[in-house]
């Protein structure tokens, strides 16, 4: 079901309909966020039932919270900050788990989900490459890169999420990048 | 400024005028730098495509399920405790009062005060002392 409205109405708006009880208020909120949601989830976790799972408990946790949102930061911003969290959790759950059963760790690679469905095969293939060689990279790089390029915050603003001074994003997503360059020639040759 | 944050800043589009320029002597000067430059903005383009995803059809009806599902939990579970704690305490009061009733009707002869002849209570005499000091 579409529950967006060609007249868009305000974020705030519809914030104050969804505090009354109104679930499809609410579900206009989740359709507008939900892409910010799942590229933060997917680009910590990867694609797959992690990320859903990801995905829903952030907005549930929107939900029960909402009564206390007085709007400081943006709702964006504030969905992010709760994904990162549960994402950098499902983790280390799964970092537990790989342990418990050594041999079943993720591989680096996965074939295009689907999920994005295009015509450019090789310019998939290059995303599909590059969000494997996120996953090599460790938790605070793999949030920042997260963060800054793929969710596309600014370097400011990904300090408010991640509550660190910008010359850490700074310095972290420069480490990463030459991380991320050197998996990517590994994964050519 | 570094290279590579002066690069991050260009890639951010937040490089001053006068670093940028810095930031294009270099590159015109260091062929490894330029080199690093063009990788590096092929990545962040690679990622920002990673940006458009969603997940599967009818996410949100699937958040609002769960949402209905764990207040339909939280209201049973608050209707399930009002009602023990509506009958416990009823039925508590309700005993009090019986037992009441018979201490000051005709339970046993106490001599006391009111509270302690409702409650059943023996007034303290010394014999009773003795008696607890021996148990």
């Amino acid at each position: 079901m579409n529950y967006a409205s060609r007249d868009a109405p305000a974020d705030e708006e519809i914030l104050e309909r969804a505090r009354s009880g109104e679930d499809r208020a609410f579900a206009i909120l989740v359709e507008r966020y939900e892409g910010i949601v799942a590229a933060t989830a997917i680009g910590m976790l990867g694609p797959g039932d992690d990320a859903e799972d990801v995905g829903q408990e952030t907005f549930i946790r929107f939900h029960r919270s909402m009564d206390r949102f007085r709007g400081e930061s943006s709702i964006a911003t504030y969905l992010t900050r709760i994904a990162i969290n549960l994402s950098l959790t499902a983790l280390k759950r799964r970092r537990k788990w790989s342990e418990r059963f050594k041999g079943s760790e993720r591989r680096l690679e996965y074939a295009i989900d689907g999920q994005n469905p295009a015509h450019d095969l090789e310019r998939d293939e290059r995303v599909a490459r590059v969000r494997a060689a996120i996953e090599a990279l460790s938790l605070p790089h793999r949030t920042v890169v997260v963060l800054r390029l793929i969710d596309g915050y600014s370097t400011r603003e990904t300090a408010e999420i991640l509550q660190v001074p910008q010359g850490t994003v700074m310095s972290r997503l420069a480490r990463a990048m030459d991380q991320l360059e050197s998996l990517l020639k590994e994964m050519d040759t | 400024m570094k290279d590579s944050e002066a690069l991050l800043r260009e890639l951010e589009d937040t490089l001053s005028t006068d670093r940028r320029r810095e930031l294009e002597n270099a590159l015109g000067q260091r062929p490894a730098l330029a080199a690093k430059r063009l990788r590096w903005r092929r990545i962040a383009q690679d990622l920002s495509r990673a940006r458009n995803v969603t997940f599967a059809p009818m996410f949100a009806d699937r958040v609002l399920v769960r949402i209905r599902e764990a207040r339909i939990g939280e209201d049973s579970m608050y209707g399930h405790l009002r009602w023990m704690f509506l009958r416990v305490a009823t039925g508590g009061v309700a005993l009090a009062l019986a037992l009441g009733a018979y201490n000051a009707a005709g339970g046993p002869e106490l001599s006391g005060s009111v509270i302690e002849t409702l409650f059943g209570m023996p007034a303290p005499s010394l014999e009773s002392a003795i008696m607890l000091t021996e148990l």
